[in-house]
């Protein structure tokens, strides 16, 4: 197993430069999952902020095949785990093995050691081996052993679920998927996209072909760079004002936390660099509000995370955009 | 297009003063005879729980409450159908209190469904409605006290609604607490500047704008609460004198006593003899549109101490309503040479009092509750069951608009035989009583020039009191008045002028009633008190007819009199019963002054603070705000919730080509908005640029406007 060592950081990434570089992964990542321009983005957004991407849906829309187009692209090792109930906490982080030849013991280093992470349908791991995912995506870190073992940077971990299936799983607790920045659906290709998928454009032959355009020390930079864009006190305030609508209305019991609030402005400081601009405006927070926010709430009534989408919108439709 | 959802309301404040509005005007509706005792609970117990089970319910409304609306209001429908179609309508008059307890219901139902703010401003203004039908059904001031709570309850529930919606108004929460509380407090200032306008303006109608006729109504109002019969069909009979009545058969062994209001004059036989002193009873109202005397009968017969009604036979009066009034045979020919109005008067009969139907001179139609009235030969009328308190009936006279011209003009005619007969021969007196009508009327021409001098003779020689001493057994009651005694009341003072006068061959008698009473302003209605009774002449003029003339008072002419404003009166009315301490000018003054300078001052702390606080609205504002006009304009207004992109996108979808110019202006705008850097001159140059050829391409250009959707 390939296993890369965190490294020290490289010089600040200049803006434009990590500008082109988003630019760059979007297209490739575009070629082989083709006509999603929106979970590519979403996804682009998770990364860029440097958070996790859960993407919901049924299986072979392409779950798969978006994690490892990202993978591919950054050049960051790629590690993908398949959930099943018995799968253990130590088979993600590691084990300690007794080295006879050096009389020591050794770490073998689990799945999570990786730039990009696939957990493939993460709602049938047990809760325990779940768990073990927090401190992971929290801490960037792993304990095991009484030793705590830094993970590659970046790291980023890309789960999927499906959540039309219920026999078997174990649904994801609130806490779990609060650390996840941004939520996403990829949904069926368009009749075109999918002809064409049939006649062997994109999908796993493209991927084939897909080269790297950058590497993880460039990418780390351009995280870095992100944190650094613009952003007006009055767009915070905006920030602010749609998490306070989530917390005041009495439709919901638990609202957005300021986790949430901090991963809404991170994600829009990514779109903004996603769409070439060095400062965020209102439509940067306004369009990445759903994905960010809508599995962190918690409605009075149990609702699928659709219902709290669509509640969502119209909650954020009610609040005023900054004005000057 | 969806409508918006109604936002609910969260100010319970707000809600118990519409509640406390609504069941105030709602009572005070009842309290005007509106509804049965079921409405009464309605109004009671049903609001307050309507109105907790609205705000129990405002963040989701049970199906099962709008299906109980709905049935509520069929139901109510199907009640008010059933209650109009069981009897038979005689105008619009019959469908006021069912109509009134329709909508009292429904209030009910609303009330229920009313979980917004909207929902509760329309139950404000519902009370509005209340409180006016209760205000025009009033005939008392009983309506003040609901009307005060009333009022307390509708300006603090527009004060909280204003408050209630600037907190809900999102760019106040972004200002500071003090700008918070400066608008709570502005609210407060407009509310009330508001009321105190409406109240200048209010009083400046009441004060100025014309008495309200009467005669344009469709129906007037008649009620007998029991039409127990008289004891003599035909006859008077007057319960408020008790067994004391002069027509009553005397009963050895038993005082004499009589109920404290009652007038002997209100019978068969007025004896001048008699002395009473009719109390400050209130006797009845009167609606009517100008001043007049109330009159009940006549008198013909003189026997030097009593008046006597000679002719007892009456005439019978059927008809339905209203029942048409002929002329009396004593009326003589119908007028000719003067004009006539119509003055409609509706008498509420408040104490039980004698059978006598009153009327100002001349009746002509009768709105009555009884199929049968009897009419005397005077041309007085007389109901066939007794008039309880409680009785309404509504009385249209023909006034003849006569002026001193018309009376003098009258002379040279002669009045009928039988009028001159039965009015003019010459009365029981004393010789010097007929000396002295011939030498007081020596140098009158006319016979009004002589009515004239008779009553400045009398208001020159005798004094006006109530307080004179008895009458001694066999004296001439005109004699002892004049030449003895020099005092009297209207009794006294009016006989002489019809002994006089027929001492001098001129048709006289003596008329008993009401004089006009007070009128109370507020009300409109003429208050009249036992003490309001009243004798006095009437004369023949041939060609006008009988005309009253008060020796003991001015008697307007009806051709004279002037109808006045609503309000006059109002303050002499109010400073009657409202003591006023002597310090209390200073008190005023010194208050009106401390006031007048906190509203200085405050103005000019404001406006110091804000020219310290004024801040130039940035280029990028003007700019973002001539766009906002331009879409308004354009029929799309933008919504609080939209960012400048989607708007430009919005806008661009109304006007596809120019959709370039719009995202243009959006980027820049979005940019010098959020973005570090100062703007530049050429993209001020563009979105200038852009925005004037906006203008120019929307110039005139009006789209049926499109609703911004809310949450879609």
């Amino acid at each position: 197993m390939q296993t890369p060592t965190s490294e020290s950081f490289a010089p600040d990434l200049g803006l434009e430069a990590a500008a082109s570089l988003a630019t760059a992964v979007r297209e490739r990542v575009e070629g082989v999952l083709r006509g999603k321009p929106e979970p590519v983005t979403l996804a682009l957004v998770a990364l860029l902020s440097g958070g996790h991407l859960l993407v919901e849906d049924v299986p072979g829309v392409g779950k798969t095949l978006l994690a490892k187009a990202l993978a591919r692209s950054i050049g960051g090792v790629f590690h993908r785990v398949q959930c099943t109930p018995d799968l253990l906490p130590s088979e993600l982080t590691g084990v300690s093995v007794f080295h006879l030849a050096g009389n020591e013991w050794e770490f073998r280093p689990g799945p999570l050691f990786a730039h990009v992470v696939l957990v493939d349908e993460l709602n049938r791991a047990t809760p325990r081996t779940q768990s073990a995912l927090l401190e992971a995506m929290e801490e960037r870190q792993v304990t095991v052993d009484g030793v705590t073992r830094e993970l590659p940077h970046p790291f980023f971990l890309v789960a999927t679920q499906n959540p039309y299936e219920t026999t078997g799983t174990f649904p994801l607790v609130e806490g779990q998927l609060d650390r996840f920045s941004v939520v996403t659906h990829i949904g069926p290709p368009d009749p075109a996209t999918e002809r064409a998928l049939l006649l062997g454009e994109g999908g796993e032959d493209a991927l084939a072909d897909l080269t790297r355009v950058s590497d993880p020390l460039v990418l780390a930079d351009a995280i870095a760079t992100v944190r650094r864009i613009h952003c007006e006190p009055s767009v915070a305030d905006y920030v602010i004002a749609i998490a306070n609508a989530t917390r005041t209305n009495p439709d919901v019991a638990i609202g957005a936390s300021p986790r949430a609030s901090l991963a809404l402005l991170h994600a829009a400081q990514a779109h903004a660099l996603l769409d070439g601009r060095s400062y965020v405006v209102p439509d940067d927070v306004k369009h990445l509000a759903v994905p960010v926010l809508a599995h962190r709430l918690m409605l009075r009534d149990p609702a699928t995370l659709r219902e709290a989408q669509a509640f969502l919108v119209s909650l954020v439709e009610s609040v005023p955009v900054p004005h000057p | 297009m969806t409508r918006a959802p109604e936002i609910p309301e969260e100010s319970l404040s707000f809600r118990i003063a519409v509640l406390v509005a609504l069941m105030t005007s709602g009572c005070a509706a009842l309290q005007q005879g509106v509804g049965s005792p079921i409405v009464w609970a309605v109004v009671l117990i049903g609001y307050p729980l309507a109105f907790f089970v609205a705000y129990a319910t405002r963040h989701r409304r049970p199906p099962l409450l709008r299906f109980i609306v709905t049935a509520g209001a069929v139901l109510v429908l199907m009640m008010f159908t059933a209650s109009i179609s069981g009897q038979a309508l005689s105008g619009f008059a019959s469908l006021q209190v069912p109509l009134a307890e329709v909508f009292l219901w429904l209030l009910l139902l609303h009330g229920i469904d009313s979980p917004s703010r909207r929902g509760l401003l329309i139950a404000l203004l519902s009370s509005v409605v209340l409180i006016a039908v209760a205000g025009v059904l009033s005939l008392t001031m009983a309506i003040v006290p609901y009307l005060v709570v009333w009022a307390i309850a509708a300006v603090a529930a527009l004060v909280l609604a204003q408050r209630s919606a600037l907190a809900l108004l999102p760019d106040l929460a972004a200002r500071t607490p003090r700008a918070r509380q400066r608008a709570a407090a502005g609210s407060l200032t407009a509310v009330l500047a508001i009321v105190l306008v409406m109240a200048v303006v209010g009083a400046a109608l009441f004060m100025f704008a014309p008495v309200a006729g009467t005669d344009r109504a469709l129906t007037f109002p008649a009620e007998l609460p029991q039409a127990e019969s008289v004891p003599v069909l035909g006859g008077l009979a007057n319960p408020s004198l008790g067994s004391s009545d002069p027509t009553l058969p005397a009963q050895p062994g038993q005082r004499k006593s009589r109920a404290s209001f009652g007038y002997f004059g209100f019978s068969n036989q007025l004896d001048t003899a008699t002395r009473g002193r009719p109390d400050n009873t209130l006797v009845m109202r009167v609606r009517a549109s100008a001043p007049d005397y109330w009159r009940a009968q006549s008198f013909d017969r003189w026997d030097g101490r009593v008046w006597t009604a000679s002719r007892t036979r009456p005439t019978v009066i059927r008809g339905s309503q209203p029942i048409p009034i002929p002329p009396a045979p004593d009326d003589g020919p119908p007028f000719g040479s003067v004009g006539t109005d119509q003055l409609v008067q509706t008498y509420y009969v408040e104490r039980t009092g004698p059978n006598a139907i009153f009327a100002a001179a001349t009746p002509a139609k009768l709105f009555f509750s009884d199929r049968i009235v009897f009419q005397m030969p005077d041309g007085s009328l007389r109901a066939g069951v007794q008039l309880d308190a409680g009785s309404v009936y509504t009385v249209v006279s023909q006034r003849r608009l006569v002026t001193v011209d018309a009376l003098r003009a009258s002379d040279p005619v002669h009045a009928p035989d039988q009028i001159q007969r039965l009015y003019a021969s010459p009365p029981v007196t004393t010789a010097r009583v007929r000396d002295l009508a011939t030498a007081i009327t020596a140098g009158a021409s006319t016979n009004y020039d002589k009515i004239v001098a008779l009553e400045n003779w009398m208001g020159a020689h005798t004094k006006y009191t109530l307080n004179i001493p008895p009458l001694p057994p066999g004296k001439d009651a005109v004699d002892q008045f004049l030449f003895v005694d020099h005092r009297g009341f209207c009794e006294q003072i009016g006989t002489s002028l019809v002994v006089m006068l027929r001492a001098l061959g001129i048709p006289a008698r003596l008329t008993v009633g009401y004089a006009t009473g007070e009128r109370n302003p507020f009300t409109g209605l003429y208050e009249v008190r036992a003490k309001d009774a009243h004798a006095w002449a009437e004369v023949y003029f041939p060609g006008v007819g009988w005309q009253g003339f008060d020796p003991t008072a001015h008697v307007p002419l009806a051709g004279d009199s002037s109808i006045d404003a609503a309000g006059t009166g109002a303050l002499a009315y109010l400073s009657a019963r409202i003591s006023i301490p002597p310090w209390a000018p200073i008190v005023v003054a010194v208050l009106a002054l401390a006031i007048a300078m906190a509203v200085l001052g405050r103005f000019v702390i404001r406006r110091r603070s804000r020219r310290r606080d004024r801040v130039e609205p940035s280029w990028a504002a003007t700019r973002l705000a001539r766009l906002e006009a331009l879409g308004a304009h354009r029929g799309r207004a933008r919504s609080p919730g939209e960012t400048t992109p989607e708007y430009a996108q919005a806008l661009a979808r109304l006007d596809p080509l120019a959709q370039s110019h719009l995202l243009d202006i959006a980027r820049i705008l979005d940019a010098v908005m959020f973005s570090p850097v100062p703007e530049r001159a050429e993209d001020r140059a563009v979105v200038d640029e852009a925005l004037d050829d906006l203008a120019e391409r929307w110039r005139g250009v009006r789209d049926a406007p499109e609703r911004v959707l809310v949450g879609s």
